[in-house]
């Protein structure tokens, strides 16, 4: 018999040569995957426990580190025109508040003063330098002349040092040409309580996250590594009803959003599946906007220096509060096809880092503002909760990587204030979140 | 919601794409499908059927980790194939020491076998006996005779010289060719005192 013929009955015969394989070899074959993954899981493990300790030594840091007793932060409440009062215009005293004018669109755009950062948070002020002369190039247009008569209630804000009790007190610089400045200081006295008059909250969410992988005990439960980034696009709506004067709600009808421009915080999470079941935690980066601007691109122009007067509608206060969170979250998921519907619900707990507050005044030639930071002090319910939940439809093209988007609940259990009236109930929004998750 | 596939039920593609999303039903369907025809091929470069169902499950193993990667540009079986073999000659080039000997040319174009006596040997006997082949014979011997790898391939694969597979070859045939009709005989006459 030729080579060739003997090779050929023998491929046919081998094609046909079967031998039964074990009941067990499946099941062995699936467990000794999952053991094949331990050591990999080790490693992450090992990383989400230290990214876990480091965020919690930021806390501890954070909350064992108490404002200079100097500061005894009140709250005054004080209409636009009260602050702008041009009879108390003084020299300033240092200009560390950041003033930005500009005229209408189509025309040449001047802009006074610079960096942040009121009176009532000295520690942020020493590090603040005056920049006002090496910012402003353009020539100047004269500090804004504020109508003396206006009567403009929609513009308050909120300050103070404990050597200025009862004292709005707003410290601006106005520069002419490039050397030469005229300091100024817009000082206002009031003693009137206009606490029944606060704007409207906005709130935000941002994500970066990583889950684990593995087998912990058996088939049915597994860590999962993952990152995942995601946010919210659209507007959040208000369901607290935090303002409950009209005038204010006209004022500020956008009060509670949430909306993500940038994905600022990388949170490590752990993701354990239990069947359908998934529990995960992690960190992550949130804000709450207390707010009557509601697209976020005007006040990315304004922040970014171009600053349009038709794109303000009226004078506004942007406040932001900065939040670490913790979310602990459990997801049931509704099916295993590549497009799956999830729900998701869970409590996060959240740590207030710090407030950012920006002031939009709006006259009838120039729109100036200002913004300030303020740790988060006694003033605030630093330590939130909140209640969490979610619809997610969830679409899979790759093994790796599940793009998805839905309906969102958040809803704060504690106000964000101590003592304050107008923001007196906690913060309660609702919106579309979407994300893309790469699973390990 | 449980999907319930019945073998006849589900293409090949949706087979494969349920494995890479670690449907764990998809993945028992595809290895009934598959198994005894891979552990087959196992068994044939294994020394024994203990070694064959270690190297299957290291081999179903990768295939399952593998999958999602798999673009259809080759047949199903086929790749499963060529993984199934990979995992059997890097498990015994760990666990078995293998002797390769000078590469003496010999050429064994003929043999005395006959097309009859062959197809007609007991497939499990067959293979038994090629089992049973020295390790580098062995190898050797499936590469080339049954899965049809050239000698520069499996000189290749193996780190070996042509001349060495060719020689291996041309031994391997040789001796299962002795067993073969040596204790074939026998056992084709045990048979027949049997019935």
């Amino acid at each position: 018999m030729q080579d060739e013929e003997f090779k050929n009955i023998l491929r046919k015969k081998a094609e046909s040569f079967e031998i039964p394989v074990r009941s067990n070899a499946f099941h062995a074959i699936l467990a000794k995957r999952q053991n094949a993954q331990k050591p990999n899981n080790k490693n992450v493990i090992i990383f989400w426990i230290a990214a876990t300790v480091t965020v919690l030594g930021i806390l501890i840091y954070l909350s064992s580190k108490n404002l200079p007793e100097t500061i005894a932060v009140k709250e005054v409440l004080k209409p636009a025109s009260a602050i702008f009062d041009p009879v108390n215009i003084k020299p300033a005293e240092s200009g560390l508040i950041k003033i930005k004018t500009a005229t209408k669109r189509h025309e040449p755009k001047n802009y006074i003063a610079i960096p942040h950062t009121q009176n009532h948070s000295p520690m942020l002020l020493k590090k603040e330098p005056d920049q006002t002369a090496k910012t402003l190039n353009t020539p100047a247009a004269p500090l804004p002349v504020l109508n003396p008569n206006l009567k403009d209630d929609s513009v308050y804000s909120e300050n103070v040092t404990a050597k200025q009790k009862d004292t709005m007190g707003l410290i601006a610089k106005k520069e002419i040409n490039h050397d030469t400045i005229e300091s100024v200081t817009l000082v206002s006295e009031d003693t009137s309580s206009a606490k029944e008059t606060q704007p409207g909250f906005i709130s935000g969410s941002k994500t970066v996250s990583a889950h684990y992988s593995g087998n912990l005990t058996g088939d049915a439960v597994d860590l999962k590594f993952s990152l995942a980034l995601y946010g919210n696009y659209l507007p959040y709506h208000n369901i607290s009803n935090a303002a409950n004067n009209q005038e204010i709600k006209n004022l500020y009808p956008n009060e509670f959003d949430e909306r993500a421009k940038l994905v600022y915080l990388t949170g490590f999470w752990g993701q354990l599946h239990y069947k359908k079941f998934t529990f995960s935690t992690g960190v992550a980066y949130s804000e709450i906007h207390f707010d009557k601007i509601y697209s976020a691109p005007v006040l990315d122009s304004v922040k970014s220096g171009v600053i349009h007067q038709e794109s303000i509608e009226q004078n506004a206060i942007d406040q932001k509060f900065i939040f670490l969170e913790i979310p602990m979250l459990v997801a049931y998921k509704l099916s295993d096809k590549k497009i799956n519907l999830s729900i998701q619900t869970g409590i996060a707990l959240q740590w207030m880092l710090y407030t950012q507050t920006y002031i939009f005044i709006k006259t009838p030639n120039e729109i100036t503002y200002m913004s300030q930071n303020e740790i988060a002090n006694k003033r605030f319910n630093k330590f939130q909760y909140l209640f969490v939940g979610s619809i997610h439809i969830n679409y899979t093209p790759y093994k790796h990587l599940t793009v998805f988007a839905g309906p969102t609940l958040r809803a704060n259990q504690k106000p964000l204030y101590v003592n304050e009236y107008t923001v007196r109930p906690a913060p309660v929004s609702g919106g579309l979140e979407t994300g893309i998750k790469i699973n390990f | 919601m449980v999907i319930k596939y019945r073998k006849s039920g589900i293409t090949e593609q949706e087979l494969v794409h349920r494995c890479a999303q670690e449907d764990a039903l998809a993945q028992k369907v595809l290895f009934e499908k598959y198994g005894p025809g891979l552990q087959g091929i196992c068994f044939r470069y294994a020394k024994n059927l203990s070694d064959a169902e270690e190297i299957f499950q290291l081999g179903f193993i990768k295939i399952f980790d593998k999958l999602g990667n798999f673009r259809f540009e080759s047949g199903l079986k086929t790749w499963m194939t060529r993984i199934m073999i990979n995992t059997a000659l890097n498990y015994l080039k760990t666990n078995e020491k293998i002797k390769w000997e000078s590469d003496i040319e010999s050429q064994f174009e003929n043999t005395d076998l006959s097309t009859e006596q062959l197809h007609g040997m007991d497939l499990k006997f067959l293979m038994e006996c090629i089992q049973k082949l020295p390790v580098g014979y062995r190898l050797v011997f499936n590469m080339y005779a049954i899965e049809g790898y050239s000698h520069k391939e499996i000189a290749e694969e193996l780190n070996i010289t042509e001349g060495t597979s060719r020689s291996q070859y041309a031994r391997a045939k040789n001796v299962l060719e002795k067993k073969l009709l040596a204790i074939g005989f026998e056992k084709n006459n045990y048979a027949g005192r049997r019935i």
